[in-house]
């Protein structure tokens, strides 16, 4: 070991985080050079005098000014709206529901993606078609030997957690409804009018794909995907009007909302 | 601490209500002191303060110097109360302490450095004064010499070595990697040495 090597090693040395092998090479190269031994002598009693520090007392004064600091806090919390108060509560609970949301997003896609490659040929069947369509439109038994097992556990774990989404879906887009309907009755009339008939046409599109869903033969992911679009649209525009509150008419003419799925403007008009 | 009445729903102090203690003994672990600050329990908070007020006062007062290490301690503590509500445990509940404390004073020393476009000579004046020429005690030199370190090598020194934190949990509080705890801290240590050369010798000899 060289000098250099020891001015490298000297901290890990101190911290005890060289191998046994080093560490004996350390040891052996200050019992015969001084210049370097007196060197780690000086970082030893470095660190020995820093351990031995005394705590630094804070001054009795100290508490009141975090109470003071508190009570400013607490007034500059108590000028900001209601709303904004419970959207912070209420957001922590939404993150979970946002996960949940996005693993069935990308579940569905890639189910779709997988049902749109070449499947194996059958001798005597039709061109390959989407695996979960196949198996739900087939008699239970010829479904059962075609899927193999591992594709309906997958299946079963899909349904659960498009069953999980939509149920999250809905139970925050209530949670939102809720909010903003406790302040509902301070808004100006037309603008609460607007606000219902938008609200009535979300509710009439998820209602349409929901009837598309219950209808459908076949696994229909396709419309299932389609109908979280008009959720997370209708979360969107909640949100903004949970936040903004009557505000959101003047944001909407300065052209930052687009809250509604399938090609509308989103004006909240 | 005054005591409080037991059943009543809130207290009072200064005129303002605060909700009262759920629990009449002291709190078993962070988790039960952490829950009672939530809820705004004046007692659990001061059993906050009073277990993490040396370490934290101690830690900004060497990284920002003792002239505003009150200012930033208040921070650091309305900080940690208000912040509660959001800490999720995914770190121990000191390690997220000491790096809002961290935190708090190297943004501190950034603006301050920024106001004053202090050089190194003013730096050397920001932590607790001392008299280096009629002081002979090493440990007043050693807090002198700290203050003339960069402020990420002080706060490095601090944790591992006055602090006794493991690199682990250095480079968590910072937010870099081990490695480059360890090789900020072998940096500070061979600056400190260079700064207290002849007492460091003279120590060694006695």
């Amino acid at each position: 070991m060289r000098c250099r090597d020891v001015w490298e090693l000297e901290s890990a040395y101190m911290d005890g985080e060289l191998d046994e092998d080093r560490a004996s090479a350390f040891r052996g190269h200050l019992r015969v050079c001084e210049v370097c031994r007196e060197r780690v002598d000086r970082l030893a009693v470095l660190v020995e005098t820093a351990a031995r520090l005394e705590p630094v007392e804070p001054p009795p004064s100290l508490w009141s000014a975090i109470e003071r600091g508190l009570a400013q806090a607490e007034i500059a919390d108590a000028q900001r709206s209601w709303l904004w108060l419970r959207w912070q509560a209420i957001r922590p609970r939404l993150l979970p529901a946002a996960v949940a949301c996005a693993a069935a997003s990308v579940l569905v896609l890639w189910v779709v993606r997988r049902g749109q490659e070449p499947g194996p040929a059958r001798a005597d069947g039709p061109a390959p078609v989407q695996a979960g369509a196949q198996a739900a439109t087939m008699p239970e038994g010829e479904a059962a030997t075609m899927v193999p097992d591992v594709v309906e556990t997958f299946e079963d774990a899909r349904g659960r957690e498009l069953a999980q989404a939509e149920q999250r879906y809905r139970a925050t887009i209530d949670e939102l409804r809720r909010m903003v309907e406790a302040e509902l009755s301070e808004w100006p009339d037309e603008l609460r009018a607007a606000y219902e008939a938008r609200l009535g046409e979300f509710d009439m599109a998820a209602e349409r794909h929901r009837q598309a869903l219950a209808a459908s033969q076949a696994v229909d992911l396709r419309g299932r995907d389609a109908l979280h679009a008009v959720y997370r649209a209708q979360i969107a525009f909640l949100q903004r009007a949970a936040i903004d509150g009557p505000m959101l008419a003047q944001l909407d003419a300065r052209g930052r909302g687009d809250v509604l799925p399938g090609g509308s403007s989103g004006g909240f008009q | 601490m005054t005591k409080k009445p037991v059943n009543a729903a809130i207290t009072s102090k200064e005129g303002v209500l605060r909700p009262k203690s759920r629990q009449a003994g002291s709190y078993e672990g962070d988790t039960e002191l952490i829950e009672a600050c939530r809820r705004g329990e004046e007692r659990a908070m001061e059993a906050l303060y009073h277990q993490y007020k040396r370490r934290v006062f101690g830690l900004v007062t060497r990284i920002v110097g003792s002239s505003d290490a009150e200012e930033v301690a208040q921070e650091v503590f309305v900080r940690i109360f208000r912040g509660l509500r959001k800490f999720r445990g995914d770190s121990a509940l000191g390690t997220w302490i000491y790096r809002l404390a961290v935190n708090a004073s190297l943004t501190y020393v950034t603006k301050r450095s920024r106001q004053q476009t202090m050089n190194d000579e003013a730096l050397a004046q920001v932590p607790a004064p001392v008299r280096a020429a009629s002081d002979p005690r090493l440990a007043q030199k050693l807090e002198q010499a700290l203050a003339q370190l960069p402020a990420g090598y002080r706060a490095i020194l601090v944790l591992h070595d006055i602090e006794g934190l493991s690199h682990e949990e250095c480079a968590e509080i910072i937010g870099c990697r081990v490695g480059t705890s360890k090789s900020q801290l072998h940096k500070a240590r061979a600056r400190m040495r260079e700064l207290l050369g002849p007492d460091l010798a003279r120590e060694r000899r006695n």
